[in-house]
This record gives C-alpha cells, sequence and structure tokens, in this order.
C-alpha cells in the first residue's frame, strides 16, 4: 500500500512536470506595442466635409481604384523647404495611411515635390517628380516616373522635362492619368514666370499647350500629341481606354477623341457657366469645374493664356445633359476626384477670396 | 555522500598553486605496506594511461598535467599487489597527495573506491587567488553561466575584475589562452561554454602562471569535461512561461549533456544550450506615470528586445599508444539580438540588430615520458570571431518563442564583409533617412525617430591560429620546472561607417577600413620548489606582439614586455600565508590600433584615429593572503592586495577639435583591496560562504584630457592651478561588496510522508545574498562639459537575494528533478546608472521644460486633423488643428518625459525560471 501511495506521490510530481511541459506549448506574454493613435475617421460626419486641413496646400487627388482610399500631394509644413509628398487618406477622411516622400540623401536644402498622382490598375503609380533647390525659381528637375505602389521609393523615371514639342518646349505635364495599363496621357504645359504688377512676386503660369500620350510599351516611350489639343487645359482618359474627355482654355465645352481615329465629340457644352476645365468622367457621370476665378486672353508674350483660380463643381448626366451645381460655400475649387462608384467627389478648395492654401473636400452628387 | 559533500566544497576551496591552469598533479608516495619502506620504480597510472609516473628513490612519484576532475589511479609494482584508488578528485592547478601503500602479492585486488583528502586551503603549494565552481554548482546554484558564476567571485563587478576595466582578463580554457583580442574592452569573447560541459570554472586573480599572459585582471580557468567510461547525459527545460505577464520574460531554454565511451578507447563528450528570450536585457524600471504611455498599462517587456543563443560543444579524447591522449574540441556558440533603443519606442523595427559568431577548434596532444616524469603539451587551435551591427533587413519572425530560426540579415552586411569602403561612400541601399516619428502616443515631431534607422553599420572579424607547446619537468620529488612558448598568427578586419543613409563627406566621417595580420608570441619558464613548510614559485615571461599595420607612423613595430612572477607560502601554525609578485600586461586592443568611426566606450567623440604605435598595458601586483581553518569545517582566508596599472588606453585630444582624438597609452590607476572569504563546508545538510570585499579603484592620469578640466582659479591669488596630475575613481571601483551563499540539502528520509511519500525528501536550496556599493560616475552639465573630476560621485548601493530549489524526481527509472530558480527574489529595484546631469535617474522639471520647449522652438507649426500626428485629445478648441502653445506645449512636455525615461538605468527585475530535468 505504501509503494503504491509512492508511486502515486511521484507520480503528483511528474504530472507536474506534464504540466510545464504543457504550459510550454503556451505562448508567451508580449511586449507593448504602440497603438494607433491618429484620427480613425472624418472630423466631421455632415457633408460635404473637410478631408484635410494642412495649413500647406493639398493638391490633385486622385482615387484608389476600389474607391477605399484617396492619393493626393500636399505640402509638410514640418519642413523649412516645404517638400511636397504624396499621401493615402481614408475615403471617408481621417488620419493619412502612408505618404511617400522623397528621403533621400541631401534633401534638405531642395523644394522637392511629388505631384500628380495616377493609380493604374495592375498597382502601379506614376506621378511627377519635381526637384528645386531652395531660392531658385525653376525646378532642376521634373520627371513622370512609374513605380510599383508597394516600394514607391523604387521608381522609374519614363519622361524627362523639358522637351521640345511641336507647339514649343514643354515644361511640366499636370493632369496625369492612366491609359487602359499600358499608357498614360497627361497635358504638356509651358511653365512661366511672370509678375503680374510692378513689385509684385513672380507668379508661376501652367499654360496648357496639348494633351500627350506616352505609349509604355516602348522601353524609351516618344511623347506623341493627340492633335485637335491645343490649348489643352485638362485630360481625363475613357474607361475603355480607346478616347480621352478633354478641355481646353477658354472653352465651357467638353469633348470627347476617339484616340484610335482621331474624331472629336462635343460631350457637353455648360455655356454660359463659363470656362469648363478639370474634367473628369466614371460612367455616365461627368464632373468638371466651371466658371469662377477663372480668365483666358491672349497675352502679347506668352500667347493664349488662361489663369485659373478655381471655380464651381458641376456634374452632369451624360445620359440626360441634366447638370448639377454643386457650390461649396466661399470657396472655389478645382481639380475634382471623382470616385469609382460616381457619387463621392473629392476637390481641391480654395477660399474664394483668396488667401488660403488648398484643402481636400468631399461632396457627395445628389 | 563524502563525494557530494567534496563536490560542494568545491565551490568553496580557497587557493591552487601555479601550475597549469586547467590541470593539476597528484603526488605520493609508494611504500610497503607492511614495512612502510618506499618502492623504486614502481609506476603510477592515471586512468589506465597513458599518464604514468614511476617513484623515484625515495619511493616518489609525481603526476603532472592531469586534467582537473575525478581520476582512477593505480599503482603497480612487481611481487606486490596492485591498488587502485577511485574517484581522486584533481583541481585545477592544485596538486592532490595521494600514497599508496601496497602489499606483496601476485593477485591484483579490486578497485576500491576512496576520496582523496586533501586541505587545499593549508596547502602552501595553492598560492593564487582562485574561486572556483564545479559542475555541480552550476546545477544547484542560481546561476546559468559561466559570467554568473565567476560574478559570485570576491573581486568581481560584473565581468570587472578587481576594480580592472572590461577586456582585461583573459579565458584559459582547457589549458589554451583564448581572447578577443580586438575588442575585448568593449565587446564579448564570442565563445560560451555549456555550463553541463564545464567540470569546473574559476577566476584567477593574483600570481598566475607564467604560462599564461594577455591579461592585467585576472584569469578566468574553464576546464570542460573528458567523455566517461560509460554513457550518461542530462536533458533539461527551462521556460517562464506559466508566469504570465509581470513574470514571463520569453524565455526559453533548453539544455543537452551526454558523453561516453565511442568506440575502442574513444570516448566523447557534448553540450547543446539554447535560449531564447523576448526581453533578453529586462530591466525594473517603474511604470511610467502617464497612463497614455503604451508601456504604463504592461511595463515588463521591452518590445524589439529579444534574444536567442546556441552554444554547441564537442569533444573528444582519443588516447594513442601508452603515452599519448589526442584531444579534439570544438565549440561553435551564435548568437543575435534585438537592441531596444528608446529613440525607437514607437517604431521599433528600425532599432539596431546584433550578431555574434565565434567558433573554436582546438587540437591537444600530451605526451608523457615516464623515466623523468616529463609531460608535454601541444595545443593548437583556431578561433574565429565574427560581429555585426546595424539595421535589420526586415523584421524578425519568431517560430518558437523568441527563437528565429535564422540569422538577422543587416542592411549593407554584404558591403561590410566585402570591406568595399568605395561603394560605402554612396548612401548604404535599404537605409533611409529617419525622420520624427508620427507613430508616437504623442504625435508631436520630437524625440523619438521613424522611417529610417540611425544607419550605423558596424562588422568585425578576428581570426587567430594559435600554437602553444608547454612541458612540464619533474626536478624530484620537490620540485617542477615548467616552460614553454606559444605563437599566434591573427588576422583583423573591421569596417565601421556611421550616417549610412547619407554619402560621405562634410558632416559624414569616412568609412574607417581596416584588414592587417598582427602576429605575438610568448616564451616562459617557471620554477616550483618545495619544502616542508615553504614552497617557492617563480616565473618569468616574455612577449611580444607585432600589429603588422599598415597604417602610416613613425613608431611602428614590435612591442615587447618581460613579466616576473613569484610567490612564496608558508605554513604557520595552522595557516599559511603566501606573499605574492607579479606583473602582467596585455597587448592593448586592435581594434584601438585602428580608426574609429563612431562612439566608443573610453570617452566621447564620433571619430578617433587609431594608434598603430600603442604598447602593452601593465600591471604590477602584490599580494599578502592568510589562510586558516578555525574549526574543520570552517575556513578563512584574507586577501590583501595592491595593484599598479600602467599605460591603460585612453583617447586624447588630437588639435583642436574636440572630436578629434587619437588612442595612446595614457591612463595610470592603483587598486587597493582586501578580501575576506569565511567558508563553512557542507556537513550535515548545510554550508556557506560569505565574501566580503573592501577596494578602492583610482585612476591616475596625466592626460592632458583630464587635466584641462581639472584646472582651477586660486579663489585668493586668481592664478590659474594646473594639477600635476589628477586622480579619480576608475570606473569599476567598487568599494564594498558582500556575496553570501548558503546551500543545504535534506535528506532522501527527511520530512514527513504524504500519501506514501516525503515531499521534502532529496530536498535542495541554494540562496545568494548580493550587496555591493554604488559605482561611481562623472558630473557633466547640460553643455556637455565634465564638471569636477571624473567618476566623482556614485551610485546608491544595489542588492539582491537569489533563490534556487530542486526536487529530485525519481519514476520508471527515469531520474530527474525540478526546480526553481529565482533571481532578485525580492524584487529589488536596484539602480545601476544614472543620469550624468543631475545624479537621478530622470532629468529635474526644469530639463525637461527645457527639451519640451526645445521642442517645440523646432517645430511649432500647427498639426492638422489628418495629419498621423493628430491626437484629438489635444485638440482643445475642436478647430480641426492642434495649435498654440496651449495645445501643442503640453504634448511636447509628455514627449519629453517620455523619452527620458529611465529605462536602462535600473537592473533586472524579479526572473523566475522553472525547469526540469531527466537524467540519464
Amino acid at each position: 500500500m505504501r509503494t503504491r501511495l509512492a508511486h502515486l506521490g511521484n507520480a503528483a510530481v511528474w504530472w507536474l512536470l506534464a504540466t510545464l511541459i504543457g504550459a510550454s506549448a503556451c505562448s508567451h506574454a508580449e511586449p507593448f506595442t504602440p497603438g494607433g493613435y491618429a484620427p480613425g475617421g472624418p472630423f466631421s460626419d455632415t457633408l460635404p466635409h473637410q478631408l484635410t486641413y494642412n495649413l500647406g496646400t493639398d493638391l490633385t487627388p486622385v482615387w484608389l481604384p476600389d474607391g477605399g482610399a484617396l492619393v493626393y500631394a500636399f505640402s509638410r509644413q514640418d519642413r523649412p523647404d516645404r517638400d511636397f509628398c504624396l499621401a493615402t487618406l481614408p475615403a471617408d477622411g481621417g488620419a493619412r495611411i502612408r505618404t511617400i516622400c522623397n528621403t533621400g540623401p541631401n534633401t534638405d536644402d531642395s523644394l522637392d515635390a511629388y505631384l500628380w498622382p495616377a493609380i493604374g490598375a495592375r498597382g502601379r503609380i506614376a506621378f511627377v517628380q519635381t526637384s528645386m533647390p531652395v531660392g531658385f525659381l525653376q525646378p532642376s528637375r521634373v520627371a513622370i516616373v512609374i513605380a510599383s505602389l508597394a516600394n514607391p521609393s523604387a521608381a522609374t523615371p519614363i519622361r524627362a522635362f523639358p522637351y521640345p514639342s511641336s507647339t514649343g518646349r514643354l515644361d511640366a505635364p499636370t493632369d496625369v492619368a492612366w491609359l487602359g495599363d499600358s499608357a498614360l496621357v497627361y497635358v504638356g504645359n509651358t511653365v512661366a514666370y511672370a509678375s503680374p504688377c510692378f513689385r509684385c512676386p513672380l507668379d508661376t503660369l501652367v499654360i496648357g499647350q496639348e494633351v500627350v500620350r506616352l505609349d509604355l510599351r516602348n522601353p524609351n516611350p516618344v511623347p506623341q500629341v493627340v492633335p485637335g489639343t491645343s490649348y489643352a487645359s485638362s485630360v481625363e482618359p475613357a474607361l475603355s481606354g480607346s478616347s480621352a474627355y478633354f478641355t481646353l482654355g477658354g472653352d465651357s465645352r467638353v469633348y470627347q477623341e476617339d484616340l484610335t481615329s482621331g474624331a472629336v465629340t462635343t460631350v457637353h457644352d455648360f455655356g454660359a457657366a463659363g470656362i469648363a476645365r478639370d474634367v473628369r468622367v466614371v460612367g455616365n457621370r461627368l464632373v468638371a469645374v466651371v466658371g469662377g476665378s477663372v480668365s483666358f486672353a491672349i497675352d502679347s508674350i506668352l500667347g493664349p493664356l488662361q489663369r485659373d483660380g478655381g471655380g464651381t463643381l458641376y456634374a452632369v448626366d451624360l445620359t440626360s445633359g441634366q447638370e448639377t451645381v454643386m457650390p461649396l460655400a466661399g470657396r472655389f475649387v478645382r481639380h475634382p476626384a471623382l470616385a469609382p462608384d460616381g457619387k463621392r467627389v473629392v476637390v481641391e478648395a480654395y477660399a474664394a477670396g483668396g488667401g488660403e492654401d488648398a484643402d481636400l473636400w468631399l461632396l457627395m452628387i445628389p | 555522500m563524502r563525494a557530494r559533500l567534496t563536490l560542494v566544497g568545491l565551490m568553496f576551496a580557497g587557493a591552487i598553486p601555479v601550475a597549469g591552469q586547467g590541470t593539476g598533479a597528484i603526488t605520493g608516495q609508494v611504500r610497503d605496506g607492511e614495512h612502510a619502506t618506499p618502492l623504486v620504480a614502481a609506476r603510477v597510472i592515471l586512468d589506465g594511461g597513458p599518464l604514468v609516473a614511476t617513484t623515484d628513490g625515495r619511493g616518489g612519484y609525481r603526476l603532472r598535467e592531469v586534467t582537473a576532475g575525478w581520476h582512477k589511479v593505480t599503482a603497480l609494482f612487481i611481487g606486490y599487489r596492485g591498488l587502485t584508488r577511485d574517484s581522486v578528485l584533481v583541481r585545477t592547478g592544485q596538486t592532490t597527495p595521494l600514497d599508496f601503500e601496497l602489499t606483496a602479492s601476485p593477485i591484483e585486488i579490486a578497485p576500491l573506491s576512496v576520496t582523496a583528502p586533501v586541505d587545499s586551503l593549508l596547502d602552501p603549494l595553492a598560492t593564487a587567488d582562485a574561486q572556483r565552481y564545479g559542475a555541480e554548482d552550476f546545477r544547484r546554484l542560481p546561476i546559468s553561466s559561466v559570467d554568473e558564476a565567476i560574478g559570485l567571485s570576491a573581486g568581481a563587478v560584473g565581468e570587472s575584475y578587481r576594480g580592472g576595466r572590461l577586456g582585461q582578463q583573459a579565458f584559459i580554457l582547457d589549458g589554451l589562452a583564448v581572447k578577443n583580442q580586438l575588442d575585448a574592452s568593449t565587446g564579448s569573447l564570442g565563445l560560451r561554454i555549456p555550463p553541463d560541459m564545464l567540470t569546473e570554472a574559476a577566476l584567477v586573480t593574483n600570481a598566475f602562471s607564467a604560462r599564461f599572459g594577455q591579461a592585467v585582471s585576472g584569469l578566468i580557468n574553464l576546464v570542460t569535461k573528458d567523455g566517461g567510461e560509460r554513457w550518461q547525459g542530462r536533458a533539461a527545460y527551462e521556460t517562464d512561461r506559466p508566469l504570465g505577464q509581470g513574470g514571463d520574460f520569453g524565455l526559453d531554454r533548453v539544455l543537452l549533456q551526454a558523453d561516453g565511451p565511442l568506440f575502442g578507447r574513444v570516448r566523447f563528450a557534448g553540450a547543446a544550450d539554447a535560449s531564447g528570450r523576448l526581453d533578453a536585457d529586462p530591466v525594473n524600471a517603474p511604470r511610467p506615470s502617464d497612463p497614455r504611455d503604451p508601456r504604463a498599462a504592461e511595463p515588463w517587456l521591452l518590445p524589439h528586445n529579444s534574444g536567442e543563443q546556441l552554444d554547441l560543444a564537442g569533444k573528444f579524447t582519443v588516447p594513442i599508444g601508452s603515452h599519448q591522449t589526442f584531444r579534439l574540441f570544438g565549440i561553435h556558440s551564435a548568437e543575435q539580438r534585438l537592441l531596444y533603443d528608446p529613440a525607437y519606442k514607437y517604431d521599433p523595427d528600425l532599432a539596431p540588430g546584433r550578431r555574434v559568431r565565434g567558433d573554436l577548434i582546438s587540437a591537444h596532444v600530451q605526451r608523457s615520458f615516464e623515466p623523468r616524469s616529463a609531460v608535454v603539451d601541444l595545443r593548437l587551435a583556431y578561433f574565429v570571431r565574427e560581429f555585426i551591427r546595424g539595421t535589420l533587413a526586415q523584421p524578425v519572425d519568431y517560430r518558437f518563442g523568441a527563437f528565429t530560426g535564422k540569422s538577422l540579415e543587416i542592411v549593407g552586411e554584404d558591403i561590410a564583409q566585402r570591406q568595399d569602403s568605395a561603394a560605402a561612400r554612396n548612401p548604404i541601399p535599404g537605409l533611409v533617412l529617419p525622420e520624427l516619428s508620427e507613430n508616437t502616443v504623442w504625435g508631436v515631431p520630437a524625440f523619438f525617430n521613424g522611417r529610417g534607422s540611425r544607419g550605423d553599420l558596424g562588422w568585425n572579424n578576428f581570426h587567430e591560429l594559435r600554437g602553444q607547446l608547454d612541458a612540464s619537468l619533474g626536478a624530484g620529488k620537490d620540485g617542477d620546472i615548467y616552460a614553454g612558448v606559444e605563437v599566434a598568427s591573427q588576422r583583423v578586419r573591421t569596417f565601421q561607417r556611421t550616417f549610412g543613409y547619407l554619402p560621405v563627406g562634410d558632416s559624414v566621417p569616412p568609412t574607417t577600413v581596416a584588414d592587417f595580420s598582427p602576429f605575438s608570441g610568448a616564451a616562459y619558464t617557471e620554477v616550483q620548489v618545495r619544502g616542508r613548510e615553504l614552497a617557492v614559485t617563480g616565473g618569468l615571461r616574455y612577449d611580444r606582439f607585432d600589429s603588422r599595420t599598415t597604417a602610416v607612423t613613425l613608431n611602428r613595430g614590435s612591442r615587447q614586455s618581460l613579466s616576473p612572477r613569484v610567490a612564496v607560502s608558508t605554513v604557520l601554525k595552522g595557516a599559511t600565508l603566501v606573499v605574492s609578485y607579479g606583473r602582467f600586461s596585455q597587448a592593448p586592443d586592435y581594434q584601438y590600433l585602428v580608426d574609429a568611426a563612431f562612439d566608443d566606450s573610453t570617452r566621447t567623440g564620433r571619430f578617433r584615429r587609431g594608434n598603430p604605435a600603442l604598447a602593452y598595458e601593465k600591471s604590477t601586483q602584490y599580494e599578502f593572503s592568510l589562510r586558516v581553518r578555525p574549526t574543520p569545517p570552517t575556513s578563512l582566508k584574507v586577501n590583501i592586495y595592491v595593484r599598479r596599472l600602467e599605460g591603460l588606453v585612453a583617447s586624447v585630444p588630437l588639435g583642436v577639435d574636440p572630436d578629434s582624438t587619437i588612442f595612446g597609452n595614457q591612463d595610470n590607476g592603483s587598486v587597493k583591496g582586501g578580501e575576506i572569504v569565511f567558508t563553512r563546508e557542507t556537513r550535515g545538510g548545510w554550508g556557506v560562504r560569505v565574501s566580503y570585499t573592501l577596494q578602492q579603484a583610482q585612476a591616475t592620469s596625466t592626460s592632458a584630457f583630464v587635466l584641462r578640466r581639472l584646472i582651477a582659479i586660486d579663489p585668493l591669488t586668481h592664478d590659474t592651478i594646473i594639477p600635476a596630475k589628477a586622480e579619480f575613481p576608475l570606473d569599476f571601483d567598487r568599494r564594498h561588496g558582500l556575496t553570501t551563499i548558503f546551500t543545504a540539502q535534506l535528506s532522501n528520509s527527511a520530512g514527513p510522508r504524504l500519501l506514501g511519500v516525503r515531499p521534502l525528501a532529496g530536498f535542495e536550496a541554494a540562496v545568494i545574498l548580493r550587496y555591493a556599493s554604488g559605482l561611481p560616475f562623472s558630473h557633466i552639465d547640460s553643455t556637455g562639459t565634465l564638471v569636477g573630476p571624473p567618476n566623482d560621485r556614485r551610485l546608491p548601493s544595489t542588492s539582491s537575494l537569489d533563490l534556487l530549489i530542486r526536487r529530485p524526481v525519481r519514476l520508471a527509472g527515469l531520474r530527474g528533478g525540478v526546480y526553481l530558480d529565482l533571481r532578485n527574489l525580492l524584487n529589488r529595484r536596484n539602480q545601476i546608472a544614472a543620469r550624468t546631469d543631475n545624479g537621478q535617474v530622470t532629468p529635474d522639471f526644469l530639463t525637461l521644460q527645457n527639451l519640451a520647449d526645445q521642442a517645440y522652438l523646432a517645430h511649432p507649426e500647427p498639426i492638422p486633423f489628418e495629419s498621423p500626428r493628430y491626437r484629438a485629445a489635444a485638440d482643445l478648441d475642436g478647430n480641426g488643428y492642434i495649435d498654440g502653445a496651449t495645445e501643442l506645449k503640453p504634448l511636447y512636455l509628455a514627449a519629453a518625459r517620455d523619452f527620458t525615461q529611465p529605462l536602462f538605468f535600473y537592473g533586472a527585475p524579479r526572473l523566475v525560471r522553472i525547469g526540469m530535468e531527466v537524467v540519464f
């Protein structure tokens, strides 16, 4: 009996051992981890609502293909050189999820800007890289680059600026967008610096010259001017990639050109509402900025020149041609981004009286 | 039981003679048992050969170079019955007396198991101070590594011994000198012997044999076990998983050991020690006061602070013929650590990582020459140590606990290993310019880094091929002569790059690369003469090294050092007095021969010029040691020593640039101290050892680097007083140290019987109590200027209580045990560092406020809502911005408080490990 009990007692110790071994299968305690402290939703739920409050400028929003987030360019206020970075912003607002900046060596003494993001269907991003030494007037480097969204720092330049064109020298691209998954379109611009008055600071004038197409299937893509787009002020490729919508300086109409045949049709005319620009189209929904603080004139030196301080957002049902005016109280807008669902629009908004840098606002099309 | 008592007594052993470290000797007389007459030309055989001694005209014999451990000794004489004594314990450097009385008979009797009686404490042949720890100590005490065991010794402060700097010790592994000659003062040896592989570890702090050099503070003597006559081993697993949060630091440790015969007379011993811990350097820092701090809720584990190590060791023992033994020993140690950096608290993956690998293979041939009892040992060893530290190429992926199962990848590792300084002029691919983190709980851009790492990349590789020939020759029964030579051909390769995300130039120092092949050699001779109550040992060692660097210097070439060592010991009425004198020298760390691109531990600065003309660092030590045995089980040892340090490497100014310095043999110092060790050997189930150290370690510097800061203006005459020399405490000047080790073991019939079992039967316990006065530190003001002499302030004292309890378990033929190992049982919060500006662990409020204000002034810009820095609670007016001093400054202040948390100012918290073991 005593022996049996002794075995039992020892068995208890071995049971303890087994427990220990079992415990070893448990997971360990985890070190503390930083939480997510940034805002997770919009500042205000009422529409339209302000997405960004940056005291610097927020520019050129574009939607990710799934409509879940935006990519835009913002001016950094925490650096003296005020670099522009690209950032991803949740669709409904909140904190920037990710930023893409030029963090290479020796960037402190130059204004390095990433602008005009365009998101491709295969996880690629095209954008414009510029770099300008602090104190200089003109950028020392302008290029369209392509990278994967996963590793945007490893970007490949595909078109450097300036380059000569049939209409003169093109200094910078705007409205960069994917045309299908193997071509880009953009508006080629000349850039001039002029003072609007005696002793006024120089103003940068971006003068749209033409719509340009870059076929990326060519290892060294050659810019191809899209005929009939002289003095283009904006471009938007159709979803099919076979045609593109565009606007012209001083013109209230929105055009569509078949890129194969070259046939141009007028999609919509805003008429007396004013000059149309910044056209975006999703399905049968078209939005554009119309009227507002915009002027078009033939400058004796610079030629046709459209000065644009923003306007009013219009939405058009292309099926019926019905226009919906979407005013933003006290503000003019530019560069709208129409979500893939065709309902949400994010715009750059400027105080109508001037004096404020642009912020992004979200509007819903009724 | 006697054997166990003797084993336990190992740790209390007091002294050893100056014989070769790692080996001892057996001496005695073979007599006729009936007439007590000496038997001449009798043979005394160790472990069946090949080590054999023949008795001289007085029947005396001496077996030299006997590996420490248990042995079987047989005496044979024609016409007499052979006599075998089993379980003869030989300790490192110690002479074990063993007499034989043979009876005339042709029949050999069966071996008789005895324990050789020896009183090492009073043995006048034992002249050196050695504090030893046997294999049983590693099992029974709350220690888990050689470092921890040696740290229990009197005079040890971490890895500093008798006030010396780090790296002033050498390792003797089975009689072979092993040292990280490249950066011992700032780095580890790179090799760790699994404790289960050890027969004993000992710290020798004076009068060590002339056989050994390359150390001025002490020797760490390690003896590994040979394979036994039958297979035996141990497997153990330790963890702290069941303790949950607050006690679970992510520990997993597996120990395996086995040894036994392979075939013929070939034996093998091998051990593996694999451990991982999610927080490899836990600290007992208080919980942060701000509940928003992510550490506030779970303050125990630090992120990105894990470590894992693997140590493998194997040893083949091959007797060749009747007079030779060949031993082949190999060890592989690999350690990798993630290093928590408070600046990367919120982006921990960007904090650095470190990898250290060490490999050693050594061959040892021992041949004995019977007629003169001579023994010759030839050792060849190849040692490689590689170190890299930098940014991790990718976050670690843990497989089990803290084990990743693969090597950490460091960004730029290939460039460093190629020593491609041309490529390294450009930014290192994969390194990104750091920015102020957006991920902090405070949001504001201050103190904490993100996006990119610090950009440091350091790599070095040290190879050494060492040959060592030692001979011992008997000069009669009362004398021994030792002589030997050693040569080492080394290769040093280093690579250091800082700010690797920037190109070299302007503010970025150039990449430093070195590749050179030093050569060092030494020769020694030593004589030991013994009388009845007097022993004299004298030795002389000659060292020489040539850095053979390619650096341009006017004073390049070989350096030499001559080191005499003398010890006299005598017995005085139940006491033994040892007087010793020794000069010791070590070549400077080779890292100081070449340029350094970033901080070293010597002083401050970011670039230092190497000095190929550096000479030996030296010390001279005088010591008196008195040993008495008041009662049979107790002993008392008192050591008083004075040690003078000369030519220690320091960095001294070069030109007027405070960041531009050169290394030189500039610092001197002195250490005076006394040690008292009281021991009660384990009898009646318990034993105790109490050691107390009183010490003063001061530097005496004539360095302009120091003097410049000590210039004073006489308040009366207004004369400028330039001191001729400056004295200040050395970094490891610990004045008082007290260590108490208490062990107890209950018998197998102890305690009440419950359910047929005695729960307390065989129960073992060991307690270590430590108290130490505080170490010194310097007062440096906010501008970085030293205030007053260096090291003129002191940290508070520290104490700890460690406990290990073990319960043997036996079931179904399996033997084993469960144990509980508790370190810092009382969870005492020991302060081990202080801020140099105020001597406290945290900055005072004004300093904190100043930090916050400076950070605010650097970034006063409003934080908009969409910024990842926006914190809604700080937007007091709800306007979508955190703006203005009212809203921003509290965040900056909180961030400053967070950043200055005194994490590493505290020692380890209570650490618990639960272990289970199986012995076979």
